[in-house]
C-alpha cells in the first residue's frame, strides 16, 4: 500500500476547521479535543496490531468527498421501515432526515430525536456521555467521527421506563464516494428497558464510506436489546465503533449481522462498570467475493459477578477474508466473573481466509472463563445424509450453510428482521426451496 | 438372466470395496426380491455398515469391482441423490442434525425432488400436509416433530423414528436400515420396529443390518445372513438368528 496515500487520507477532512464551527455548542468541546488528537493520529494499516488482518487499502485508495445533500425516492426508503417500530430515526449519509424520521411514538419518559430540538435533561446527558471515553480521542476512526459529526441520533430513556416497541435507527448510504460520519447516543436510565435496531442500508450507492460511532450507557438494572444489521452495497465501506457502559445489574444483548460492503470493520467495547452486569454478544458475518470483514470485541469485567456470553459465526466464500478478535479482560476486582466465548467459522473455498484470535486476559483468580474457536468446512457426512434423501450435492451444501447461520438468526428478537435475514441468507446461499 | 434375477429388486455380484488397501467388502453377493426382508448380522468390523454406505453411494467407500443391479439400473454409476430418487433409502445409524431447517420443509423438499425427477407433479404445502398427516398417523408420531429442526436436539429414539418417518414419506423400493435398533430402549425399539413392519409390503424390500437378535423379535425376516470379513458366510432363517443369540459367532467363523 502506498503510505503517502494513507497519510493524506481524508486530510482535507481532518485539518478542516470549518466543521466544528458549524456544530452545536453541546458537542464542540469534545470535538476540539478529538481534533487535537487527530493531529498526531495516523490512519491504521496492516502494520498496526489490531488491523493486521483487516486491510483498509481499498478505502485509502478511494478519493472520497463530503456528502452532498442527496435525495432518495421515498418509496425506496419506505421499504426499509420496520413494521414493529414505534420510533424511527432516519439519517441519509450521516445527515438527519426530518422527512423520513418518525418520532411521534415518543411517550412520557422517552426521547428519540436529534440535536435540532431536545429538552434540558437530554442536553445534560449529551454533555456527560458524548465522546466520554478515551477511544474517541485515541482511536483514529472514532476521533475522526467525533470531529466530523454535527448531529446525533439520540435515544434517551428515563428511569424505570419500559419502551415496548423497538426503536429503528436507519442509516442510508447513497451517492458516489461519499464519506459519511454517523453518530448514535443511547442512554437508558435506571431500571428502564428498550430495544434498538440499527440498520445500515444503501440506495444507489457506489464506494461510499460510512464511519459510525455508537455510544451506549445502560444504567443500573436497565436492559437493552441491541440489534444491528449491516447490508450495504458490496462496493461500499463500513467502519463502526460501539462503546457500551454497563452499570450494576444491567443487561445488554447485542446481535450483529453483516452481509454487506466491501470492507466491514466493527469494533465493540463493553465495559461492565458495576457488579453483576450481564452481557451477550452474538454475531453472524457472511463474506464472499472480495469482501473483508473484521469483528473485534472487548469485554471488560471490571467488578465482580459479571457475566458475558459470546457466539460469533462467520461464513467465508470466494476470496473473502475474515478477522475475528475476541478480547475478554477480567480485572483483579472482577471476582466470580463468568465469561464464555465461541467463534465458529465456516470456510467454503480454497481462496478464502479466516483469522481468529481469542484473547483472554484474566487478573482475578476465582473466575470462570472459556473460549473456543473453530474453522471448518462443510461436513461430508452431513452432505451425504442429505444426498441420500435425494437432495442434490449443491443443494445439500446450501442447506447446511443455512443451518450453520440459523442459530444466530434464531436469536434475532424482532420477527420481521428475523424473516428478512432468513430470506437474505437463503437467497445468498441459493436455497430457493425454503423461501 | 434367470427367472429369479428378473424378479430381483437388487442383485449384488462380486462386490469389492477397499479403504486404504484394506478389503472391507470381499466378493460380496446378495439378492433381494420384492416383498422380502433380509437381516444381515455379524461381528463388529465385518463390513455391514460399509455395505449400506456402498449401496447408498457414499463417496468415501469406492468400489473396486462388482455389480449392483437395482431394478435393471446399474447403481454404481449413479450419484447418491440419483440412487435415492430411484428408490434406495438408507436409514442411518447416526442421523445428522440440520439446524434451522424444519422437519416438514425438509421432508417436502426430499419428496418433491424425487417426484419431479420422475416427472410427477410436486406437492404444494397443503397437499403435502395431508400426505404427511397420514404417515404420522400410521407411525403414531407426534405432529410436534414437524415444526422442529431436522434431528436437532432429538433423543436417540426420536432420531431413529424420524428416519422411519422419512422412509414412510419417500416410500422407497429398497430400504437398508443400518443398526436402526442400536441405542434404543425397549419402548423405542417397539415403536421403530412397528413402523418398519407397517412399511414393509409386497413391492418393497428391506435389509436390516443389526447386531442383536432382539429387533427380529418384532420383525420376522425371510432370510438371516451372517457377514464376516466382507462377505456372507452363512444364510438361514429366523432360527439362525436365535442360534447366534445363543452361541455367538465363533462357531460359524471357525468352521
Amino acid at each position: 500500500m502506498n503510505l503517502a496515500i494513507r497519510d493524506n487520507f481524508l486530510k482535507e477532512f481532518i485539518i478542516s476547521p470549518t466543521v466544528i464551527s458549524q456544530s452545536p455548542d453541546l458537542i464542540k468541546r469534545q470535538q476540539r479535543i478529538a481534533a487535537q488528537g487527530l493531529s498526531y493520529l495516523k490512519a491504521p494499516t496492516v502494520r498496526d496490531e489490531g488491523w493486521r488482518f483487516t486491510d483498509l487499502a481499498p478505502i485509502y485508495d478511494t478519493d472520497f468527498t463530503s456528502p452532498t445533500r442527496e435525495t432518495v425516492d421515498h418509496r425506496v426508503i419506505k421499504q426499509f421501515f420496520l413494521p414493529e417500530a414505534k420510533n424511527r430515526l432516519v439519517f441519509i449519509n450521516g445527515v438527519y432526515s426530518n422527512e423520513f424520521s418518525d418520532i411521534s411514538g415518543s411517550q412520557l419518559g422517552i426521547f428519540v430525536g436529534n440535536l435540532d430540538q431536545y429538552p434540558d435533561k437530554v442536553a445534560k446527558i449529551v454533555e456527560m456521555r458524548f465522546a466520554a471515553g478515551d477511544d474517541c480521542q485515541n482511536l483514529f476512526f472514532p476521533a475522526l467521527n467525533t470531529k466530523m459529526v454535527n448531529d446525533l441520533a439520540l435515544v434517551v430513556v428515563d428511569s424505570n421506563t419500559k419502551v415496548e416497541k423497538p426503536i429503528h435507527l436507519l442509516h442510508i448510504s447513497t451517492g458516489k464516494r461519499n464519506f459519511s460520519n454517523y453518530r448514535v447516543l443511547v442512554a437508558l436510565g435506571k431500571g428502564s428497558s428498550a430495544s434498538i435496531f440499527e440498520d445500515f442500508v444503501s440506495v444507489n450507492a457506489d464506494q461510499n464510506l460510512t464511519n459510525a460511532v455508537v455510544e451506549i450507557a445502560v444504567e443500573e438494572s436497565a436492559n437493552l436489546n441491541h440489534l444491528k444489521i449491516q447490508r450495504e452495497d458490496p462496493s461500499c465501506f463500513n467502519i463502526a465503533y460501539t462503546n457500551v457502559q454497563q452499570e450494576r445489574n444491567s443487561q445488554y444483548s447485542y446481535c450483529s449481522i453483516s452481509t454487506g460492503s466491501h470492507v466491514d470493520r466493527q469494533d465493540i467495547v463493553v465495559s461492565q462498570i458495576g457488579m453483576d452486569a450481564e452481557c451477550r454478544l452474538d454475531g453472524l458475518t457472511f463474506l464472499s467475493g472480495n469482501q473483508t470483514g473484521g469483528f473485534h470485541s472487548k469485554i471488560i469485567h471490571d467488578f465482580g459477578g459479571g457475566t458475558s456470553k459470546q457466539l460469533h459465526k462467520t461464513v467465508v466464500a470466494g476470496k473473502a477474508r475474515s478477522d475475528f478478535n475476541g478480547q475478554i479482560h477480567v480485572r483483579p476486582e472482577g471476582h466470580l466473573s463468568n465469561a464464555s466465548q465461541s467463534n465458529q467459522n465456516l470456510l467454503l473455498s480454497n481462496k478464502g481466509r479466516i483469522n481468529t484470535k481469542p484473547q483472554l486476559e484474566i487478573f482475578a483468580d476465582d473466575v470462570k472463563c472459556s473460549h473456543g474457536a473453530t474453522v471448518g468446512q462443510l461436513n461430508d457426512e452431513e452432505i451425504f445424509y442429505l444426498q441420500s434423501r435425494g437432495i442434490a450435492f449443491d443443494d445439500a451444501r446450501k442447506i447446511l450453510i443455512y443451518g450453520f447461520a440459523a442459530e444466530i438468526i434464531s436469536l434475532i428478537g424482532i420477527e420481521s428482521v428475523a424473516t428478512l435475514i432468513r430470506e437474505q441468507v437463503l437467497q445468498q446461499t441459493g436455497n430457493k426451496h425454503f423461501l | 438372466m434367470s427367472a429369479r434375477g428378473i424378479l430381483s429388486l437388487i442383485e449384488i455380484k462380486g462386490l469389492n470395496a477397499k479403504i486404504d488397501d484394506k478389503a472391507i467388502l470381499n466378493d460380496f453377493e446378495l439378492r433381494v426380491a420384492p416383498g422380502e426382508i433380509h437381516a444381515i448380522m455379524g461381528p463388529n468390523g465385518s463390513g455391514k455398515s460399509t455395505l449400506a454406505k456402498v449401496i447408498a453411494g457414499h463417496p468415501a467407500y469406492p468400489v473396486s469391482s462388482g455389480i449392483i443391479n437395482f431394478q435393471g439400473v446399474d447403481l454404481l454409476s449413479k450419484s447418491p441423490e440419483e440412487r435415492a430418487r430411484a428408490g434406495i433409502f438408507m436409514g442411518f445409524q447416526y442421523p445428522v442434525e440440520i439446524p434451522g431447517v424444519t422437519n416438514s420443509s425438509f421432508l417436502r423438499l426430499a419428496l418433491n425432488t424425487a417426484r419431479s425427477s420422475k416427472g410427477e407433479e410436486e406437492l404444494d404445502p397443503i397437499e403435502f400436509e395431508d400426505y404427511l398427516q397420514d404417515k404420522l398417523k400410521m407411525l403414531d408420531i407426534d405432529p410436534d416433530f414437524l415444526a422442529r429442526s431436522v434431528n436437532e436436539g432429538f433423543s436417540g429414539g426420536e432420531k431413529k423414528r424420524n428416519e422411519i418417518l422419512q422412509m414412510a414419506v419417500l416410500n422407497p423400493r429398497l430400504s437398508i436400515l443400518d443398526e436402526t435398533d442400536s441405542g434404543l430402549d425397549i419402548d423405542a425399539l417397539r415403536l421403530v420396529a412397528g413402523g418398519i413392519k407397517k412399511l414393509s409390503n409386497k413391492d418393497n424390500g428391506i435389509i436390516l443390518i443389526t447386531h442383536y437378535q432382539r429387533l427380529l423379535n418384532y420383525i420376522k425376516p425371510d432370510f438371516v445372513h451372517v457377514m464376516y470379513k466382507g462377505s456372507i458366510i452363512k444364510t438361514g432363517g429366523v432360527d439362525l438368528a436365535l442360534e447366534l443369540e445363543d452361541r455367538g459367532y465363533d462357531w460359524i467363523v471357525s468352521d
